[in-house]
């Protein structure tokens, strides 16, 4: 059993371990913290692949900026911590079909005969270049979707904040949303002598 | 020997412990955004196992891509969440069911 | 030419419009003489277009207006088709109209909807016009539906009486029947003919074969139409069983009774049948159909004027009767008889009908004759127009009803079949039931004495009201005079019966010593024992004519019959509508597949129960179940 073997095992286990955990958990914040877990060992299990460059955006952009942008929220929403109420028989159900699922899948990846491919050579030669080769194949052959994936991001700024503006709090705006979740209640408060 | 299948059964596992994730979670949306995390994250993997074996890089370039619109996805998920939270004060997803026929 | 035959009809329509849409201001009297003034010139006109037509030889004129329809090959045109035939009557119509016109303005200037009046009886008039000037079928359905529809109006003129609204309802209603008929009838000569105009059809008549068409009920294809057509004829011309409306459209002013009785509407159905006298001349069964009917309504109607107390239903009965006889003749191929009778009985009734107003409105809108009598000296005016139309309607000598009754019965005679035979005695009995009945009417209401309460208020209307009747009683008398005319008549360029006439003395001899003349002078003394005298006869307590009698006071139960076979539709169409529409269409099919989505809808919307998680796993269950069966296929 070679180290690579064996630091395969150990972070394909800790992945799988913590995305367990991450799924039966309530606490969004450890959710989160498992979730920086699991993409640190992606980026491990990537490099183990030859995909530096995607390693590294990975631990970059996402554990750097996406997942910050969680735990941010997290804070920002200060959620109560409730138990999953989840239904036994839910639990059943999801286990279940999750299961049947990887079991599918598992006979797909065996009836191809998978284990036999080896990566060539010119991959992992020394002059090889993951970064340089990205960066030439993402310029030329997809110039016109990295285009369009730099349009998806600025759609998505203006669409986060858009969605999050609310106007002078001032101001004697209506709000529709307010007004659909008004309800008996909220409009009229019946108040008796004793509490005066 | 690690070999090709290796990779991908594990990424198979991860990706069904992400969809038995979104059915046993009912409790906090936060998470259900989570496990869309990590199917994102299995199928980059699988995409990055297949480029790696078969030596093209075109699978890393769409890795690429797809890192770049789950990011612009998670944004606007969260920017969701927040205007949800918002609204409701709270993020149960089984108190939402404005779909309701 | 042309111009002239335009400008009849245009003047009447603008008559029409003019009177109707003109503001209160217009004082009411001079609308009338307005309307009056329309209707003159269009009746010179008209005298104008007879002269020419006589002064010429045989001419017709022929022509379209404008194409009105014209589809692929199917051309309808409004236009003209001018011959003897329907120029005499052209000036028959517009000048029993002109005067019906100068006696309105006297007898309806108390009405508030004066000028409404004007305005309807100048559109009935212009609809009768466009029938009779009209060279297609389609416009001659035109002016019948138009003619149709203002007697709708007319007979409901007073239309805040309930009575009223229910004759014209009535009038209408069967009328329909008869134009549901009358269409169909339309539609087999066309399919014949491919075409609706007169000339088309009646020269392209001897290139169809009859012989091969196919038949209906037994009957073949021209009898089948001709009876149809006829059909439409008899419930516009009021024959039995379609004349129950006649009567009971005597709630509308007196003036149009004459204008409908005399020259108008009921005229209608004889035109008709003249003007498409080829096909009745090809078919036997037909014939003799309408003959039966004629000679039926001629006898029966009479009998029912008889006992009568209403005196302008006593004069409609007659009508119903006289028009019989018209029909008739038409039964025996004799158009021009029938049309000659037209002519004559429309200057006589009118003048009966106006003379009648006259005398409603001297003794303030009363028309039971049990309360009238002694009017003779109080009303010399009126009495001795009376007695001129009373004695044309029986036929007394060298007076126009002589000469045209005694014409359709001496022709009657002498076509020697048995069924004309049959009719030819009914119609004899009839002309004494119409002496009893004429002169009936005449001893109640001018003889004896008054019975209606207050004498002194009694008196004759104004010179607007006499002057018409005096003018219609002159023509009343000297009409028959011209029997050269009619005898030598061409209905359309066919042939024309033969009529065996020698001269006017002759004829005028041979008239007096008809039968007729016999059931003149027993008519005379029956009506005068019994009316005048105030006689009984004895045989008339026989129980068997107290039965008959009883019969015909019930008017034989037509209305009741309508009424029997209304309520049995009436019940058919409640079934249809409980237990098929509602039951099976409107239960089951329009609100039962709504139901069944609906019930469908609620099954399948608890699927959607708004939770995300429900949906994932939906997608995701199916996802796996297709994956399996991909799997189970390839591997």
């Amino acid at each position: 059993m070679d180290i690579i073997t064996i630091l395969f095992y150990l972070v394909t286990s800790v992945i799988i371990l913590s995305s367990m955990s991450l799924v039966i958990l309530n606490n969004t914040v450890h959710a989160a913290l498992l979730l920086v877990l699991i993409f640190f060992n992606s980026a491990i299990l990537w490099l183990m692949l030859k995909a530096e460059f995607l390693a590294i955006v990975l631990v970059l952009v996402y554990v750097g900026a996406v997942l910050v942008l969680f735990l941010f929220v997290i804070m920002l929403l200060d959620i109560p911590i409730k138990k999953n109420i989840s239904q036994k028989l839910y639990l059943l159900f999801s286990v279940t079909i999750s299961i049947i699922m990887f079991a599918e899948l598992y006979m797909v990846i065996f009836y191809h005969d998978f284990v036999a491919s080896v990566p060539t050579s010119a991959n992992s030669a020394l002059e090889f270049n993951n970064t340089y080769e990205i960066g030439l194949s993402l310029f030329t052959n997809y110039i016109f979707s990295f285009e369009i994936t730099a349009f998806i991001l600025l759609v998505a700024i203006i669409a986060a904040i858009a969605i999050n503006m609310t106007g002078r709090q001032r101001s004697l705006r209506q709000d529709p949303g307010k007004q659909i979740l008004e309800n008996k209640k909220s409009r009229l408060k019946i108040i008796k002598d004793e509490d005066l | 020997m690690i070999t090709m299948s290796h990779y991908l059964v594990f990424s198979a596992l991860l990706f069904c412990i992400s969809v038995a994730g979104i059915f046993i979670n009912r409790k906090n949306i936060l998470l259900l955004l989570m496990s869309i995390e990590l199917m994102l994250l299995a199928v980059n993997t699988n995409f990055i196992v297949f480029s790696h074996y078969s030596n093209d890089i075109t699978g890393q370039v769409f890795v690429f891509f797809i890192l770049a619109v789950a990011a612009a996805e998670s944004a606007i998920g969260l920017a969701i969440i927040v205007s949800l939270f918002r609204i409701r004060n709270s993020l149960e997803i089984n108190l939402i069911n404005n779909l309701k026929g | 030419m042309e111009s002239i035959l335009l400008l009849i009809p245009i003047l009447l329509l603008a008559s029409s419009i003019i009177i109707g849409l003109s503001s209160d201001s217009l004082n009411k009297f001079y609308s009338g003489v307005i309307s009056t003034s329309l209707v003159f010139s269009s009746l010179i006109l008209s005298i104008i277009v007879l002269i020419k037509i006589y002064s010429s030889n045989d001419e017709i004129y022929y022509d379209n207006f404008y194409d009105w329809i014209s589809i692929n090959g199917l051309n309808i045109g409004i236009g003209y088709l001018i011959d003897k035939f329907s120029s005499i009557m052209l000036v028959v119509v517009l000048f029993i109209s002109f005067v019906v016109h100068v006696y309105s303005i006297g007898y309806m200037k108390h009405e508030e909807d004066f000028k409404r009046f004007f305005s309807y009886i100048a559109l009935f008039t212009f609809s009768m016009i466009l029938l009779v000037m009209s060279n297609n079928l389609i416009q001659l359905f035109i002016g019948w539906e138009g003619v149709g529809l203002v007697s709708y109006l007319l007979i409901g003129f007073f239309y805040k009486k309930s009575s009223a609204i229910k004759a014209n309802l009535k009038a209408f209603l069967i009328n329909r029947i008869g134009d549901m008929f009358f269409i169909l009838g339309i539609v087999m000569i066309y399919s014949l003919f491919d075409s609706f105009d007169y000339r088309t059809m009646f020269l392209n008549l001897d290139s169809v074969n009859l012989s091969n068409l196919e038949t209906y009920f037994g009957l073949n294809y021209i009898d089948f139409a001709c009876l149809l057509l006829f059909i439409g004829a008899m419930a516009k011309s009021a024959q039995i069983p379609l004349h129950v409306w006649l009567p009971d459209s005597m709630e509308g002013p007196t003036p149009i009774s004459a204008l409908i009785h005399a020259a108008t509407m009921v005229t209608a159905g004889i035109f008709m049948v003249g003007r498409l006298a080829p096909f009745y001349e090809l078919t036997e069964f037909t014939t003799d159909f309408i003959l039966i009917i004629g000679a039926s309504t001629a006898l029966f109607m009479g009998l029912i004027a008889i006992f009568e107390n209403d005196i302008k239903k006593v004069i409609a009965y007659s009508t119903i009767s006289q028009l019989g006889y018209m029909v008739s003749a038409l039964g025996i191929n004799a158009y021009t008889v029938s049309f000659f009778h037209l002519f004559t009985h429309a200057f006589f009734k009118a003048l009966l009908f106006l003379c009648a107003g006259s005398v409603i409105m001297s003794l303030h809108h009363n028309q039971d004759i049990r309360k009238m009598g002694g009017l003779k000296s109080k009303l010399p005016v009126t009495y001795a127009c009376f007695l001129i139309g009373t004695l044309c309607i029986i036929g007394f000598p060298l007076t126009s009803g002589f000469f045209s009754k005694d014409l359709i019965l001496e022709v009657m005679l002498y076509e020697e079949t048995t069924i004309s035979f049959i009719a030819y005695i009914m119609l004899l009995i009839g002309a004494l039931v119409t002496t009893i009945y004429s002169l009936r009417l005449m001893f109640i209401v001018f003889y004896g004495k008054y019975r209606g309460g207050d004498v002194e208020e009694i008196s004759e209307q104004s010179n607007i009201i006499l002057i018409p009747l005096i003018l219609l009683a002159v023509l009343s008398l000297t009409s028959g005079y011209i029997i050269k005319v009619f005898v030598d008549l061409p209905i359309f360029m066919y042939g024309i019966k033969d009529i065996h006439y020698d001269g006017m003395v002759t004829y005028i001899e041979h008239g007096i010593l008809s039968p007729a003349t016999l059931t003149l002078v027993l008519g005379f003394f029956i009506a005068k024992k019994l009316y005048k005298d105030n006689k009984e006869f004895l045989f008339l307590e026989n129980n068997f004519l107290v039965e008959i009698k009883k019969v015909i006071k019930t008017k034989y139960k037509f209305d009741e019959l309508f009424l029997y076979s209304s309520d049995v539709l009436k019940k058919t169409s409640i079934f249809v509508t409980h237990k098929l529409d509602i039951g099976i269409i409107e239960n089951v099919f329009v609100n039962g597949v709504p139901k069944k989505i609906n019930s469908f809808s609620k099954i399948l919307k608890k699927t959607s129960s708004g939770y995300l998680y429900h949906y994932a796993f939906s997608i995701v269950f199916s996802l796996v179940v297709i994956f399996g069966i991909i799997l189970v296929r390839v591997l």
